[in-house]
């Protein structure tokens, strides 16, 4: 059944989109074609390719959806230096954004201040997920430009920088596939009532000024984290956390993953800098590649983790500046039964050249973004090649909402999230 | 002046016809039959303080300045009237009353006591102000009441009038950053359960979210009398189950006085160690967006000062006039009164000023409860932490009272006090999280001012309207603000980024500037009504009724800018560096308009009364009922956040009964029942979310008051007018106790809340007990071994017990599965261990099992010689209500130790030292369990093995010697 909604607040100029219901099951877009124009208030139903400029925050209602389809490039026009002047995209149904490897969607900034030296400016307010979202699906998509200040609400202090995307609730369902996080002033990825999570296949760079992590879980996360690179992160790549009280404990396995300069731009020593699981969350952790990041896999926090439940091994881990090495994994954490927690795990590779296809390890450890025609993948003959462990699942092998299902790849028996050539 | 400013209430517009038919009453006045005379030394020297009594009518009074008192009403008939003075022998007079209008007035002469001779200086006090007047004030009220005479305070070590609360029986205080009382806790009731008045009138707090009043704001020099009532009249305001704090100010005096004193000082503390401050008069009191043209964006330096962040230090040398010396505290009083026409106009002003410099070294601890694998808490990092403040409190009040004519009487007061903190903080932290090398460590230099003011302004009205009837009334304007402009950091930390890994300073990654500011006007009404009926004079009987109208109207505003360094790496040399040569991004240069605390909350209580006093033989009864009306709201900046209000109205029923076997006893008992409101923010539902040290905290609208059925009983011996012995006790049933509850999302004992993740909010937990003993011991040695010798004494056992909800990680059984709620039922079972909620009981917050004070005092007047040494003891109590279960903080016994001295001298002359905290007695906070095994922590930690210590303070003693003179007609 379907229902022409007009969307009275919603000006659409050039307007060759097609207004569709909310149905979730809604896969009848319209052609193809010139998309493009103004958008401002509520907004429901599929939006074509083209370039929308955004200079007032936009709504997805509750129970309703807003798909993209390939090439929409959504170019919010913001300063960055108060809430009424960096829009934003507010979810309170489902946001389904739906590129292709050729035609990515974009979320992004008007075109003239998209430049790597804005990188930290952050002009406009991210994607932000209420409790009422159902689900925020981003597959080959673009975040870009984000953390404008927030406006006081159950997730910001007024003034506080917004994550680039905002989940509020345990059951939203959060994909991040085949996906690009980059050039952000502070967090990426915020499940901060929780969320279930797939991300997979994506890519985090130059994510974070001076502090800011890829994706900072909070209470009530469950998924998975694979198969991604972080490279030139503020802080963390990934930093599972949650109180683990009255929301389901945060559990989030983090495996396949490499990570590259991660931890430099954060200035205070002894924080961050690869994977950080605190504050009860748990998980497994396996198979993740961390090349000169300031630390290894790092199981404390103001409030620990769940020490006890975090399985690790099979990490493999690098650094061209030997200050590093002795932080691939810090001497004086204890467990929850006051055992020191070592490093020594037997099947860990310790300061062996990883052999990326086409990437230096001895590239300087702050850059940020990637040298153009970098190949993270292993040589063949790579030491981490085949050195993986499989012997666990996902959290959840799939994960779908809107229409969409994303298959979780299990663990591979090479490490880091590429394989070899 | 009475305002009617953007209020829709108007005062009632009765007052007007109730002065005209006060003036046609006039005719038919008759004065009631009194016993009126002076009480004279055999000089002829008028003798202040001496008591009058009437037994058989168990009728009291002591004597004015000038000698003089007015005892009424008599019935017809001889009565034996008894007079006495210390060093005096005692006398009785036999005084005969004809008739209704019949004054008797006698001129007493008492005789020195021979074993006393010459021992007796006459000193300069009057009424109130005297140890006799506030003997009198507590035998004769008709409530539980304890009160402290400025003599008293005069020779006591205390200089705020927090300082003098914590020697009253039953009470304790709760201590700002520098040590100094700060709140008082009565019968183990926290701030939250008192109130606060001056002179009778109810104040408001400059504090930007709840009710109670900072004590340390007021000096004590500007006191007569400090009353703290614990029960509480019809015509009293029903809004304490703790007690009632009355400030009252010094009146227009019977004689000219003059007086004026002058002390220097200072604290040790700045002899181990530097004085930190800052350039406080290049803070800029508007925030940026204040300042800036309207609507643009402030995003650009030059909108933020930069000289008071430049941090600086003094020493405390020896030699005063040598550069970089700390100035010593100074502090200085004046007192003048004087009484005009005929004695109908009198006047009094009255200011204080104290400049002083204070501070605390301190350390603590993070620490975490509920950790995954013990139930021990977790100590998470390590500060050490120095205070410096220079700490300026102003007061200036004044008063007026003219006698228009026999019948009418009206009295003005105005005071305001003034009382800026300007803090330094210094802290140094260790993140306990080190790798190999590199340590996590963080310093930190807060320049903070706070300028906190009250002021009040009362027009009172005493008109006799017949013999039967009294009408008095009150129009009162009260402003209170705070402001704490550019609240400014500068944080470094540790970084080892260099080729030789060696330590630098580089600026925090984030750090913020806070421009804050709040105000509460309140525009009040009081009027009382008191019938005399005289068909009833056996009874002696008192009907009251009247009233009160309160439209209160207050305002926040918070405006917090962040600032990240750029380039991000960016070094600091504390001292050296130059706040104007680090380099910023202003990441919201908009402020924060949206933020929680811009609120505007109002508050309009109607409150009505009826009274009744009536005595039977020995026996006298006071009771009545009191009936409140609430209309409390609030509208916020925030579109998300939606302005709301709560109305409601409260019955307060009271009988007080006092039985006088004899003159100098009395018996109480007592049953009132009171409430307690909630603060002004804790009713808005805002969430703020958490941070890594911080759990996200909200409101509750549905929030509801507190209340309480009160019952005491008191034994009152007064063998002369200065000793005392007070055996009380108390027991309080408190309905929907306010507590901080953390509630996790879908909590099932709150099904009202939807928190995203775990929050604090405050709830109305399940009734709460509180009961306890209070003894009070006063004695003067007035001969003997001992003579001059005196001590005052008091210890009070208090014992509650409240049910709070405490989280704790518990394995999942058949029993407990239903309180699990949807969501933690999709990943957890039979046998998972999760957090759960437990009901622990435990003492009230703040609640002392024992406490007591004890002053032994020496006071020869002929010497003109006073010292005095003053010891509090406050048992453990518990200072923070922690989450889990079992870790509640607890902040260890301690006992206090002042000291003060005085010496008279060229006749109109006092020199004195006081010195507080004799021992440095440290403020320790510590968990009764034993922390969580950590590396490298146990050398901080000296009783690992049994607790876990959270905070330690040393403040140091203060020092203070002066001069005052007194000059008396």
């Amino acid at each position: 059944m379907k229902k022409l909604t007009f969307l009275a607040s919603a000006l659409f100029l050039g307007a060759a989109i097609s207004f569709t219901s909310c149905g979730k099951d809604d896969e009848d877009n319209g052609p193809g074609g010139n998309g493009g124009g103004d958008l401002s208030g509520e907004v429901s139903g599929t939006l074509e390719a083209g370039t929308y400029l955004i200079t007032s925050d936009i709504i997805v209602p509750e129970g309703q959806e807003l798909r993209l389809q390939p090439g929409v490039i959504l170019a919010f026009d913001g300063d960055g230096l108060s809430p009424e002047t960096s829009p934003e995209i507010t979810v309170f149904g489902s946001l389904i954004s739906e590129g292709t490897e050729a035609n990515p969607v974009m979320f992004t900034v008007p075109e003239d201040r998209r430049d790597v030296s804005n990188a930290f400016e952050g002009f406009w307010g991210g994607i932000q997920g209420m409790a009422t979202a159902e689900a925020i699906v981003l597959r080959h998509t673009i975040v870009e430009y984000t953390g404008a200040p927030a406006r006081q609400s159950d997730s910001y202090d007024a003034g506080d920088p917004r994550y680039a995307i905002l989940t509020s609730s345990p059951s939203t369902v959060f994909i991040f596939d085949h996906s690009t996080l980059r050039n952000i002033a502070d967090d990426g990825i915020r499940p901060d009532g929780g969320a279930r999570i797939a991300i997979v296949h994506s890519t985090f760079y130059n994510c974070g000024e001076t502090g800011g992590e890829g994706l900072n879980a909070k209470d009530g996360t469950t998924g998975d984290i694979a198969y991604n690179l972080f490279y030139g992160v503020a802080t963390n790549g990934s930093k599972p956390a949650g109180e683990g009280d009255g929301v389901p404990q945060t559990e989030i396995n983090t495996y396949n993953n490499t990570f590259i300069n991660c931890g430099f731009r954060r200035v205070q020593a002894g924080r961050g800098g690869s994977i950080n699981y605190e504050q009860g969350a748990k998980g497994k952790v396996y198979n993740n590649l961390i090349v000169n990041c300031r630390f290894g896999l790092r199981l404390r926090g103001d409030r620990l983790p769940d020490t006890l439940n975090i399985p690790y091994d099979y990490q493999h881990y690098y650094a061209n500046d030997p200050v590093d090495e002795d932080n691939f994994w810090p001497s004086t954490d204890v467990d929850a039964n006051g055992n020191r927690l070592t490093r020594e795990k037997p099947n860990d590779i310790i300061q062996v050249d990883p052999m990326f296809v086409n990437y230096s390890v001895s590239t300087n450890k702050t850059q940020g973004v990637p040298p153009s025609g970098a190949d993270f993948r292993l040589q063949s003959n790579a030491p981490g090649a085949n050195a993986g462990y499989t012997g666990f699942s996902p959290y959840r092998s799939s994960l779908s909402a809107g229409g969409v299902t994303v298959t979780v790849p299990g663990p591979s028996s090479f490490i880091g999230a590429f394989g070899t050539n | 002046m009475f305002h009617h400013h953007g209020s829709k209430k108007q005062f009632p517009r009765a007052k007007k016809s109730w002065f005209i038919s006060g003036l046609l009453l006039l005719s038919h006045y008759v004065f009631p039959a009194k016993f009126e005379g002076k009480v004279v030394s055999e000089d002829n020297e008028p003798l202040i303080g001496a008591t009058v009594s009437i037994l058989d009518l168990n009728l009291h009074i002591t004597t004015n300045i000038d000698g003089t008192f007015s005892l009424g009403t008599l019935p017809k008939g001889t009565h034996k009237a008894y007079i006495s003075y210390i060093g005096f022998l005692k006398q009785e007079v036999e005084i005969t009353v004809k008739g209704e209008n019949d004054v008797v007035f006698q001129v007493i002469k008492l005789k020195e006591d021979p074993s006393l001779l010459g021992e007796v200086v006459i000193t300069t006090s009057y009424e109130g102000t005297s140890e006799a007047g506030a003997r009198a004030a507590e035998r004769n009220s008709a409530v539980v009441l304890n009160a402290v005479s400025a003599e008293t305070i005069e020779a006591s070590p205390d200089i705020t009038v927090a300082n003098v609360i914590q020697r009253v029986s039953g009470l304790t205080v709760e201590r700002n950053a520098n040590g100094d009382g700060q709140y008082a806790i009565v019968r183990g009731m926290n701030k939250r359960y008192n109130y606060t008045l001056v002179n009778g009138i109810k104040i408001p707090s400059p504090d930007n979210e709840n009710r109670y009043i900072p004590l340390d704001i007021f000096p004590a020099e500007l006191l007569d009398q400090l009353a703290v009532s614990k029960s509480l009249t019809p015509s009293m305001e029903g809004d304490a189950i703790g007690g009632v704090v009355d400030l009252r100010m010094k009146e227009a005096p019977k004689k000219k006085i003059l007086t004026a004193s002058m002390s220097s000082g200072f604290n040790t503390l700045f002899i181990d160690r530097p004085y930190d401050y800052f350039n406080t008069s290049a803070v800029d009191f508007q925030s940026p967006m204040q300042r800036s043209p309207s609507d643009a964006r402030v995003a650009t330096l030059e909108y933020y000062s930069t000289e008071n962040l430049n941090f600086e230090q003094r020493n405390l040398n020896p030699n005063p006039f040598a550069a970089g010396t700390l100035r010593p505290n100074s502090l200085g009083s004046f007192t003048y009164g004087d009484r005009f026409k005929d004695g109908k106009l009198g006047v009094i002003v009255a200011a204080s000023y104290q400049n002083t410099f204070r501070g605390a070294n301190r350390i603590e601890f993070g620490i975490s409860d509920n950790e995954f694998g013990s139930p021990n808490p977790r100590v998470s990092r390590f500060q050490d932490r120095r205070y410096s403040v220079e700490q300026e409190r102003a007061g200036i009040h004044s008063m007026m009272d003219y006698q228009i004519n026999k019948r009418n009487k009206i009295r003005w007061y105005n005071a305001m006090v003034h009382l800026e903190n300007n803090e330094t903080r210094v802290i140094w932290e260790d993140g306990l999280r080190d790798a190999n090398l590199e340590r996590t460590l963080e310093n930190n230099w807060r320049a903070q001012v706070n300028r906190q003011r009250i002021y009040n302004s009362t027009l009172q009205g005493e008109h006799v309207m017949s013999d039967e009837l009294t009408i008095d009334w009150s129009l009162v304007y009260s402003l209170a603000t705070q402001d704490m402009p550019d609240n400014s950091q500068i944080i470094t930390v540790s970084n080892y980024d260099t080729p030789g890994r060696e330590l630098r300073w580089l600026v925090h990654e984030n750090i913020v500037r806070i421009w804050e500011k709040n105000s509460d006007q309140d525009y009040a009404s009081y009027y009382n009504f008191t019938w005399t009926p005289t068909t009833y004079k056996k009874l002696d009987l008192k009907l009251k009724a009247g009233g009160l109208v309160r439209i209160k109207r207050r305002e926040n505003f918070f405006d917090l800018y962040s600032f990240r360094p750029n380039p991000g790496s960016q070094e600091y040399i504390p001292y050296e560096t130059n706040y104007e040569d680090l380099s910023w991004r202003i990441t919201n240069g908009g402020g924060t308009p949206s933020h929680v605390l811009n609120y505007q909350s109002y508050e309009d209580i109607i409150a009505n009364y009826g009274e009744f006093q009536f005595r039977k033989n020995k026996t006298q009864f006071i009771g009545g009922v009191r009936a409140e009306h609430t209309n409390q709201g609030y509208i916020t900046k925030n579109d998300n956040i939606p302005g709301g209000e709560q109305k409601y109205w409260s019955i307060l029923p009271s009988l007080h009964i006092k039985h006088m076997p004899t003159g100098k006893t009395n018996i109480r008992s007592s049953y009132f029942r009171s409430i307690s409101r909630p603060s002004f923010l804790e009713i808005i539902p805002y969430r703020r979310p958490g941070t890594e040290e911080i759990r996200p905290e909200g409101g509750n609208p549905n929030l509801r008051p507190v209340d309480a059925h009160n019952f005491d009983a008191r034994f009152e011996y007064f063998p002369t007018s200065t000793d005392q012995i007070l055996i009380g006790g108390f027991y309080k049933i408190i309905n929907n106790p306010i507590e901080q509850a953390i509630l996790a999302p879908t909590d099932p004992q709150f099904p009202q809340f939807l928190p995203p993740s775990t929050t604090i909010i405050p709830v109305n937990l399940e009734t709460a007990i509180n009961q306890g003993i209070e003894v009070d011991y006063m004695k003067r040695f007035t001969q003997g071994y001992f003579k001059n010798f005196g001590i005052r004494a008091n210890y009070t056992f208090t014992d509650s017990r409240i049910e709070s909800i405490k989280r704790t990680r518990t394995e999942i059984t058949e029993d407990n599965y239903d309180q699990l709620t949807p969501l933690q039922r999709e990943t957890l079972g039979i046998g998972d261990t999760t957090l759960l909620n437990v009901m622990q009981s435990r003492p009230l917050q703040g609640q002392s099992r024992h406490i007591g004070n004890l002053s032994l005092f020496y006071r020869n007047k002929k010497k003109g010689f006073n010292a005095q040494v003053s010891m509090v003891y406050t048992g453990s109590r518990i200072a923070v209500v922690s989450a889990g279960l079992d870790t509640d903080w607890w902040m260890r016994e301690m006992i206090q130790l002042d000291l003060s001295i005085e010496k008279t001298f060229a006749k109109n002359f006092v020199a004195f030292v006081k010195i507080a905290n004799l021992l440095d007695t440290p403020y320790e906070l510590y968990i009764k369990r034993p922390h969580m095994p950590q590396v490298g922590i146990n050398e901080l930690q000296p009783n690992s093995a049994t607790e876990t210590l959270v905070r330690r303070d040393f403040y140091h003693r203060n020092i203070l010697f002066g001069v005052r003179y007194n000059f008396n007609q």
